[in-house]
C-alpha cells in the first residue's frame, strides 16, 4: 500500500487528548480587532517562515506526546485563565506563521460584487448560500449570466483573488460548457461533489490525485477562493439532473435522491465514500455529496427543488468525531492535495450539526415526510480502532452506531464548542509540521482563515490569537 | 421421463432504496479491514477519472 492511502488511516489518539464529548456552548466574547487589511503591506508570499518544508505526505503520528494539557471539567475556570495567558503551545509554536500569513497584503474583490458573510443558520463562511443559484434559469443551463451575481471571500491575497475572479468569470461567459465539463467528472453514478467542480478550474487538475507542484499549491491555497463559483457548477449541474429525473416514470427505483452531510473528513468519515465503496445495488438517480464547508445549508432547497419535481430525498448525516477529523483532512491533503481551512472544517461540524438538526425538525421536512417525499436517518461510527490494522479480526468501528430516531426524526448530537474544536486542529497541524510531515503551502492553506480571511471571528473562539495577530502588525 | 428444467427465475424487481438498505451499506463498509476500503475508494475513483478523461476528449471533438 502507497504511503498516501495510509495517510487516511485515523491515527493513534494520544495520551491525554480531549474525549469527545458535548460541552455547553460558552458566551462567544467579542472584541474590537483591527481589520487585517490594514495591516503593514508585505510583498512576500508564499512559504511561511519558521514552518518545515518537507515534501512528505502527512503520514500520521502514533506518537504519544501530550502536546496540552487536558483539563478536568473542575478545572475549566482555571483552566481558561492559565491558557489565555501563555496561549496553548500549539499555539504559540504556530505564531512564525500565523503572523506571516496575517501580513500578507490583500486585493479587493471587483466592483460591483458582494461579499459571502457567514451568519448562523443562513450562510456559510464559504460558497453559495443555501438557495441561491448561479448559471441556471428558466428550466435551464442559462447561456451566461453577469458574474457578479457569484458572492466573493474577504481578504484573499492578489493571487487567490485572481483564481476566484478567473474561475468566476469561466463559469459566468460560458455556464453550458462548464457543467458539461463538471458532468464529465461527475459521471454516470451521478454523485454530484462540489469539489468535482473545482477540477473546472484548469490549474486545479483533472485527477484524484495532483499531477505535479503547482496542483499541489493551487489544492492546499485555492480551495476556498474557488469554492463558490464550484458550488454554483454543482448546484446548476444538480439542477439540470433534478429536471432530467422528473421526465422518468413515478415507479423508477433512481428517481429518488440521496444527501449526504456531515463535518469535513475523508474517507470512512463520508457517507458518500462508504457508498463508493459498496452500493452496487442501491440506485438514486442523483446524489448530493454535500461538501461539508456548505454547514449543511443546502438541504432546503435541495427539498424544495426535489419535491416540485415531485422526486423523495433521502437525507443521510454521518456524526464524526471533529476533535480527531482533522486528522483525516491533513491525510486526504497529503495525498489529493485539497486542504480545507480550519475555520471552516470548525463550523462544518458545529454550525453544521445545528443546522441539520434544524432542517430535519422543521415544519418543511415533516410535512414533506408524511407525503413519502423525505426521508431521513443519522449514523455514529465511532472511534477507529487501530488495532484493526493489524489484527484483521477486530472491527475497525466497533462503536458503530445508528442513531436513535424518533418519528422518522432522527437524533443530531452536540459539538463541542468551536475553540475546542480549532485548538485541537491547531494541536494537529503543529504535530504533523514540527514531525517534518506537512509541507508549508498546506500549513498555509489549514491557518490562512483564522490568520487573515476571518481574524475577528477566530479570535471570539480563540482570544489568545489575537495577541498574536496584533503583534504582526507591529 | 424426461426431467423438466425449471426456468430460471425472474430478476427480483428492484425498488427504490430505503434508508436501512442505505445504512446497510455504509455499515458493511465500515466493518470493512483498511486496506480493502482503501482499495476499493482508489479503484472507484481511478474508474471514475478515467472515465472523465474520455468524456472530456469526446467534449472538445
Amino acid at each position: 500500500m502507497d504511503v498516501s492511502r495510509k495517510a487516511q488511516r485515523p491515527i493513534k489518539q494520544p495520551a491525554g487528548s480531549p474525549a469527545h464529548a458535548p460541552v455547553t456552548q460558552a458566551p462567544v466574547k467579542t472584541e474590537k480587532q483591527v481589520p487585517v487589511s490594514q495591516a503593514p503591506a508585505v510583498v512576500e508570499k508564499g512559504a511561511p517562515a519558521g514552518v518545515p518544508d518537507a515534501r512528505k505526505a502527512y503520514a500520521g503520528s502514533t506518537t504519544t506526546q501530550t502536546t496540552q494539557n487536558t483539563p478536568s471539567v473542575g478545572a475549566k475556570n482555571l483552566f481558561l485563565r492559565f491558557d489565555m495567558s501563555i496561549g496553548s503551545p500549539a499555539l504559540k509554536r504556530l505564531a512564525g506563521p500565523l503572523k506571516e500569513i496575517a501580513r500578507q497584503d490583500t486585493a479587493p474583490p471587483p466592483p460591483g460584487t458582494t461579499q459571502v458573510k457567514f451568519e448562523t443558520a443562513k450562510g456559510a463562511l464559504i460558497g453559495l448560500p443555501g438557495a441561491e443559484v448561479t448559471g441556471y434559469k428558466d428550466g435551464k443551463i442559462a447561456e451566461k449570466f453577469d458574474a457578479t451575481a457569484i458572492p466573493r471571500q474577504p481578504n484573499l491575497t492578489a493571487e487567490e483573488r485572481a483564481w476566484e475572479t478567473s474561475f468566476s468569470n469561466k463559469f459566468a461567459q460560458n455556464p453550458r460548457a462548464t457543467v458539461a465539463e463538471y458532468e464529465a467528472h461527475v459521471g454516470d453514478k451521478h454523485i454530484f461533489e462540489v469539489d468535482l467542480a473545482k477540477r473546472c478550474f484548469p490549474d486545479w487538475g483533472q485527477a484524484s490525485k495532483p499531477a505535479n507542484d503547482g496542483e499541489k499549491r493551487i489544492r492546499a491555497e485555492a480551495n476556498t477562493a474557488l469554492h463558490a463559483t464550484a458550488v454554483g457548477i454543482a448546484k446548476a449541474a444538480f439542477l439540470k439532473r433534478l429536471d432530467e429525473m422528473a421526465l422518468m416514470p413515478a415507479d423508477a427505483p433512481e428517481r429518488q435522491v440521496l444527501v449526504t452531510s456531515g463535518g469535513c473528513a475523508a474517507g470512512k468519515g463520508s457517507l458518500t465514500d462508504l457508498l463508493k465503496v459498496n452500493s452496487p445495488d442501491l440506485t438514486f438517480g442523483a446524489t448530493w455529496d454535500a461538501a461539508g464547508e456548505g454547514d449543511a445549508l443546502e438541504n432546503r432547497w435541495i427539498l424544495q427543488e426535489a419535491s416540485k419535481r415531485g422526486i423523495p430525498v433521502m437525507f443521510g448525516y454521518v456524526h464524526n468525531n471533529p476533535m480527531e477529523q482533522f486528522k483525516s483532512v491533513l491525510g486526504r491533503a497529503g495525498s489529493q492535495g485539497r486542504m480545507v481551512d480550519l475555520m471552516t472544517f470548525t463550523n462544518s461540524y458545529v454550525e453544521g450539526a445545528r443546522n441539520m438538526k434544524d432542517f430535519v425538525a422543521s415544519p418543511e421536512f415533516r410535512a414533506a415526510r408524511e407525503k413519502g417525499l423525505a426521508s431521513s436517518f443519522s449514523l455514529f461510527p465511532g472511534k477507529f480502532n487501530v488495532e484493526s490494522i493489524k489484527d484483521k479480526t477486530q472491527a475497525p468501528y466497533p462503536e458503530m452506531k445508528v442513531l436513535p430516531s424518533k418519528d422518522g426524526i432522527p437524533s443530531i448530537p452536540p459539538m463541542p464548542e468551536s475553540g475546542k474544536i480549532m485548538q485541537r486542529a491547531l494541536e494537529l497541524i503543529d504535530e504533523a509540521s514540527s514531525a517534518g510531515n506537512l509541507p508549508s503551502h498546506l500549513v498555509t492553506g489549514a491557518l490562512a482563515g483564522m490568520a487573515r480571511r476571518w481574524p475577528d471571528l477566530a479570535a471570539q473562539h480563540v482570544p489568545e490569537l489575537k495577541g498574536i495577530l496584533n503583534g504582526a502588525r507591529q | 421421463m424426461k426431467p423438466t428444467k425449471t426456468p430460471p427465475a425472474p430478476p427480483a424487481k428492484k425498488g427504490p432504496a430505503r434508508p436501512e438498505d442505505v445504512l446497510k451499506a455504509a455499515m458493511d463498509a465500515l466493518a470493512m479491514p483498511q486496506e480493502e476500503f482503501d482499495a476499493r475508494l482508489d479503484a472507484f475513483e481511478q474508474e471514475r477519472d478515467r472515465k472523465a478523461q474520455e468524456a472530456l476528449k469526446n467534449l472538445k471533438k
